[in-house]
């Protein structure tokens, strides 16, 4: 039986009448539209669908649906504002951060919540930071340095 | 996946929709076990879940100076991270909850889940174990508490009979003179279940001789499963590394492991003295600093 679910997404209101066994990565990317955020495995290993709910970082395939009810979900999506990209998306670009960039999304989101926990994260802290998101090209080291480049700044 | 989902306000809520619902339903937490389980097949599909994570009494870290802790069973291992600075006194659960899964993982999966999915290899199980936890259920006919060691009866068998809620665990505050200490092997650092994790609980004497050690291993029997011939052989002695390696020796031979993916049943063997060690000498170091 279907259930309406009624939450804020990247700060717009959002009703939507579903499945309560779907999942916030599903209703996110099929019903509302948004693939930015990056299906992977599915399973909460790869950190392809980290989206922030109430400025958390949550693996979206594991969270299912109801559970975000009155909830402010982010995606990368909600990040740029008027079609400026968002400081952490310039300093993944200035930093050749990005190589086949299906990890991107995944990994901003969790450098914005490393990045509003801590303002001045060292090294350890950002590699324990984003230790949930897989970089298939295993580009580590650039996404380090582009989220590190932020340390003190204003995101 | 598909199935009907119903989302608990109450305890008392929770309880009459298990009872209605009797074995077609399922108690969902956190669901970062569950979920993929029915996805994968390895849980049958249940008719429906019935979502204890948004009960606001089980939801609540208790510190209490003097009276010890009481963790809500859907209290995040993330909410555990985050409340380092009033757990200081229980330092192998943090170390546990915070080498479980994930950042994103943490953040969603609960101790109550991870200590219910009963898995051998379950990250926190052997800390709260060690730090000698009483499990607190509701049921039908009440609550009734058991201690932890006593929970688990098997991989993925628990001591909860139908329609019973684990609501939390309770734990005495480790005394003066005492430390705990949780390591753990993997693959991984990350993403990853622990091959062998091992706990250990240590109280000293005032003249620094074991006066109570508890030592639980993990990943390598079917069940967390305490050393209890090195528990022995410790009380009474002063620490040496000679006698940390004695029991580390004997935390071995209580160890069944199996050989799979990870690891073979030989490694995990050799990997439960070396952490037992590790475990122990943490342990002393931090109870010798809270004499």
């Amino acid at each position: 039986m279907k259930t309406t679910v009624c939450f804020f997404l990247n700060g717009e209101k959002q009703v939507v009448k579903v499945e309560p066994s779907r999942t916030l990565l599903d209703v996110i990317r099929k019903d509302l539209g948004l693939t930015g955020t990056k299906k992977g495995c599915g399973d909460g290993d790869c950190g392809g669908c980290t989206v922030l709910i109430d400025g958390m970082p949550y693996n979206s395939c594991l969270v299912l649906i109801p559970k975000v009810e009155g909830k402010e979900v982010t995606t990368i999506e909600g990040l740029a504002e008027n079609g400026q990209m968002h400081p952490i998306q310039q300093a993944f670009v200035n930093h050749g951060a990005i190589q086949c960039g299906f990890c991107t999304p995944g990994m901003i989101m969790s450098a914005k919540y490393i990045l509003n926990a801590n303002p001045k994260p060292t090294e350890k802290e950002i590699r324990q930071g984003i230790s949930g998101n897989l970089c298939r090209c295993t580009g580590y080291q650039k996404i380090v340095e582009a989220i590190g480049s932020l340390a003190g700044k204003e995101v | 996946m598909k199935f009907a989902y119903y989302k608990a306000k109450s305890l008392p809520e929770a309880m009459t929709m298990l009872e209605e619902l009797g074995d077609k339903g399922k108690i969902v937490a956190g669901g970062t076990d569950l979920l993929i389980g029915i996805q994968h097949g390895k849980y049958a599909a249940p008719e429906a879940l019935v979502d204890i994570s948004f009960i606001d009494d089980l939801n609540r870290l208790n510190v209490q100076n003097g009276d010890g802790l009481a963790i809500g069973a859907t209290v995040t291992h993330g909410a555990i991270c985050r409340a380092l600075n009033v757990l200081e006194k229980y330092p192998a659960l943090v170390e546990a909850s915070s080498q479980l899964g994930s950042p994103q993982v943490r953040n969603l999966a609960t101790v109550g889940g991870n200590i219910c999915n009963a898995a051998p290899s379950a990250e926190t199980a052997p800390a709260l174990v060690a730090l000698k936890s009483m499990a607190r259920i509701v049921g039908p006919s009440g609550e009734r508490q058991i201690e932890l060691k006593d929970f688990f009866l098997g991989p993925s068998r628990t001591d909860l009979k139908q329609s019973e809620i684990l609501v939390g665990l309770n734990i005495n505050e480790p005394p003066q003179g005492s430390g705990n200490a949780y390591f753990r092997l993997s693959p991984r650092n990350a993403l990853d279940i622990a091959i062998v994790n091992v706990a250990a609980y240590v109280k000293l004497n005032k003249d620094y001789t074991f006066e109570d050690v508890c030592i639980c291993m993990g990943a390598v029997a079917p069940t967390p499963l305490r050393a209890t011939s090195a528990e022995k052989a410790l009380v009474g002695e002063t620490f040496s590394e000679k006698l940390m390696r004695e029991a580390g020796q004997l935390a071995k031979t209580h160890a069944v492991p199996i050989t799979d993916v990870r690891a073979s049943a030989e490694y995990r063997r050799e990997m439960v003295a070396v952490l037992t060690e590790k475990a122990l000498a943490k342990a002393y170091e931090r109870a010798k600093l809270n004499m």
